[in-house]
């Protein structure tokens, strides 16, 4: 090709201005810092799962808490994905202090991805054995079997027991689930088959599993709860398995809906700081703080989540009564997940499950 | 005046490449390495992520139902998009500039709504299911469905089928066909033994596009399929955010790099032309 000399003489100085830029641009991402100044300011990083729920973490938990330490502000983000929890921590580029997590994934990783914590809290104030070594529950929700009462206008006839969701031939339809195990539903399967609620741990998941198979051809297996809401609003299915803050979204929207108090499954949400976290300190802190009476009824009125502080008394409205599985409405028994066992046979179950769901 | 550059040294202009080169090597080319050497042990060498793909009882399953997707999606477009595209060589410059808006509305509509409509339209009693009820399909279950997920699929991947065709079909030569009609040749004949043979280019492009591009989807099977029904970038989500198994996920991705790879080489040998992707890439940018 042939080239003028003024022509290649701009080519060469654009060649070397670009090749310059690149090692400076290269300079300049590796040189960035942020973080941890010397005049006690801190900034903690908090990562959780987005929308209203994380707005409500702001204002019942991070700005009452920026109000008492004002030194202390919060950068919000979200998802919370655990990958990327363990990315930072194996590269050694830790930048998130707080992160909702899986109960279950704390436990199995405690020590090895999220630090070990040394939170201050009156145990007395909470349900046994509700805090991990490496996780607090900051709030509690639940799973509760819910139906549509265009359906069954009439609550004699409508469904009244677990056993009812798998019955199809006296309550045909549809029914909805989230195929999150984290949630309950291997538990709640044997509870509905006949296991005593005392004895689904260690789970037999092939009953389980059998159970569900039972109803295969008439469940709608929803990718997440936000998709299971949707289902639930446009009555695309008829009777459900629902976290309870979205069944009071569901009646909020004015959807037709019932609750069955037979049995609820319970589980706990997860807070954990990642293992190396620039204020560990600070977050422990924090951590304190949120399970507080007055924090956690304030979660609980924002959200529709459950406190994990038994002396915390949140205010519902007449929905968040109306469908909250930890106070009076609910009649029937509720049953915990344990976090704990759930750490220690996630991995091999949650294949088993795939496996099913996907045959 | 000029000084002579030394015959060993590259001629300056290729240092304008530098930054294209250390973009792509900082964000795809190290990662991509970094997944793949994962997967084989970290150094301690091992096959068992790969062994486990195998025998797992998911993955060869979710592999073949993705590939089954893809093919059904790049046939689809095919068939819808061969005609398109032949029209769009024969009218007159405002109605190309029409059918060319049309075919590229997907892309200025955000991912996210465009999936939340086909949500909407292929619910239970939903429009689509009602518009096939008028033809006495009654019980046609499209949501949580793969046939569902086909159909939205199908409906994003069309201007990459379109476009490379459209490139290739605009550049035949019609007097070509004049001349076999000329020679007694009728007109069905003339197409598929004059037209048809130009236009392969175009189709193996188009088909190479669209079937990799499926192969790799995720948000439209995360919304409008089942869990029950996952395809492959589901069961990679999976294995990184819920299971951390980083080797596992690397030994998936390098399986589904593999396959796409030969299935791409392959295609480009019946005769198709990576130049011509080229040109549509850089019409298009490759949004889903």
């Amino acid at each position: 090709m042939y080239m003028g000399a003024m022509p290649r003489r701009a080519v060469r100085l654009a060649a070397a201005a670009t090749a310059l830029a690149t090692v400076a641009l290269g300079a300049a991402a590796c040189g960035s810092d942020s973080n941890g100044s010397g005049d006690g300011k801190v900034e903690l990083t908090y990562v959780s799962y987005g929308g209203t729920g994380q707005d409500a973490m702001i204002k019942a938990w991070q700005e009452p808490y920026t109000a008492l330490n004002p030194n202390v502000t919060f950068i919000n983000t979200s998802p919370p994905d655990p990958a990327q929890v363990k990315a930072q921590v194996q590269t050694g580029a830790v930048t998130w202090d707080l992160v909702s997590t899986a109960p279950w994934l704390a436990s199995q990783n405690c020590g090895t991805i999220y630090a070990k914590l040394n939170v201050q809290y009156d145990p007395s104030q909470f349900p046994p054995n509700l805090h991990g070594e490496c996780f607090i529950a900051d709030f509690r929700y639940s799973l509760i079997f819910s139906y549509n009462t265009k359906k069954w206008p009439d609550p004699a006839t409508a469904p009244r027991t677990i056993q009812d969701f798998f019955d199809v031939e006296k309550f045909p339809g549809k029914r909805g689930v989230v195929p999150a195990l984290q949630d309950g539903i291997l538990e709640w399967a044997l509870i509905a088959d006949g296991v005593d609620p005392e004895d689904v741990y260690p789970i037999d998941v092939q009953r389980a599993l059998d159970k569900w198979d039972s109803i295969r051809e008439h469940t709608t297996w929803a990718a997440n709860v936000g998709a299971l809401l949707q289902l639930v609003t446009s009555e695309q299915v008829d009777m459900q398995l629902m976290v309870q803050a979205r069944n009071q979204a569901a009646l909020d929207a004015g959807a037709s809906l019932a609750p069955v108090w037979d049995v609820t499954m319970t589980s706990i949400d997860g807070m954990a700081i990642p293992l190396g976290a620039p204020n560990q300190a600070e977050a422990e802190k924090f951590m304190a703080f949120l399970l507080q009476p007055e924090q956690q009824a304030m979660m609980a009125e924002l959200s529709g989540v459950a406190p994990s502080n038994l002396l915390s008394e949140p205010k519902l409205t007449e929905n968040g009564e109306k469908i909250n599985a930890f106070g009076p409405a609910n009649t029937g028994r509720s049953v915990a997940v344990d976090p704990i066992w759930w750490g220690q046979n996630w991995n091999q179950i949650s294949e088993e499950f795939n496996r099913w769901l996907n045959v | 005046m000029m000084t002579s550059r030394p015959r060993w040294l590259p001629h300056p202009g290729w240092l304008l490449l530098i930054p294209a080169v250390a973009l792509l090597g900082g964000i795809l080319g190290v990662p991509l390495w970094q997944s793949f050497w994962r997967s084989i042990g970290s150094g301690d060498w091992t096959l068992e992520h790969y062994s486990a793909l195998f025998t797992d009882g998911v993955t060869l399953k979710v592999l073949a139902r993705t590939g089954q997707a893809a093919a059904v999606v790049t046939i689809v477009t095919l068939l819808l998009g061969y005609p398109y595209a032949y029209l769009m060589t024969r009218v007159g410059p405002l109605w190309r500039s029409v059918l060319v808006v049309m075919v590229l509305m997907p892309f200025w509509t955000s991912a996210l709504a465009r999936n939340f409509g086909w949500l909407i339209l292929l619910y239970d009693n939903g429009l689509v299911q009602r518009f096939l009820g008028l033809f006495g399909f009654d019980d046609v279950v499209l949501y949580g469905t793969a046939q569902g997920v086909t159909l939205a699929m199908s409906q994003v991947l069309l201007p990459f089928m379109v476009l490379p065709l459209f490139s290739a079909l605009g550049g035949i030569d019609r007097k070509l066909l004049l001349a076999a009609r000329s020679l007694g040749s009728p007109p069905l004949v003339a197409f598929w033994k004059v037209y048809f043979p130009l236009s392969r280019g175009g189709v193996v492009a188009g088909v190479i596009l669209t079937f990799t591009l499926a192969c790799g989807f995720y948000v439209t099977p995360a919304l409008i399929g089942s869990p029950r029904e996952s395809l492959i970038a589901q069961l990679l989500g999976q294995r990184t955010t819920q299971l951390l198994d980083f080797a596992g996920a690397g030994a998936l991705g390098t399986l589904v790099l593999v396959v796409t790879l030969v299935l791409v080489w392959w295609a480009n040998r019946m005769g198709g032309s990576m130049a011509t992707i080229g040109v549509v890439a850089g019409q298009t940018g490759t949004r889903r």
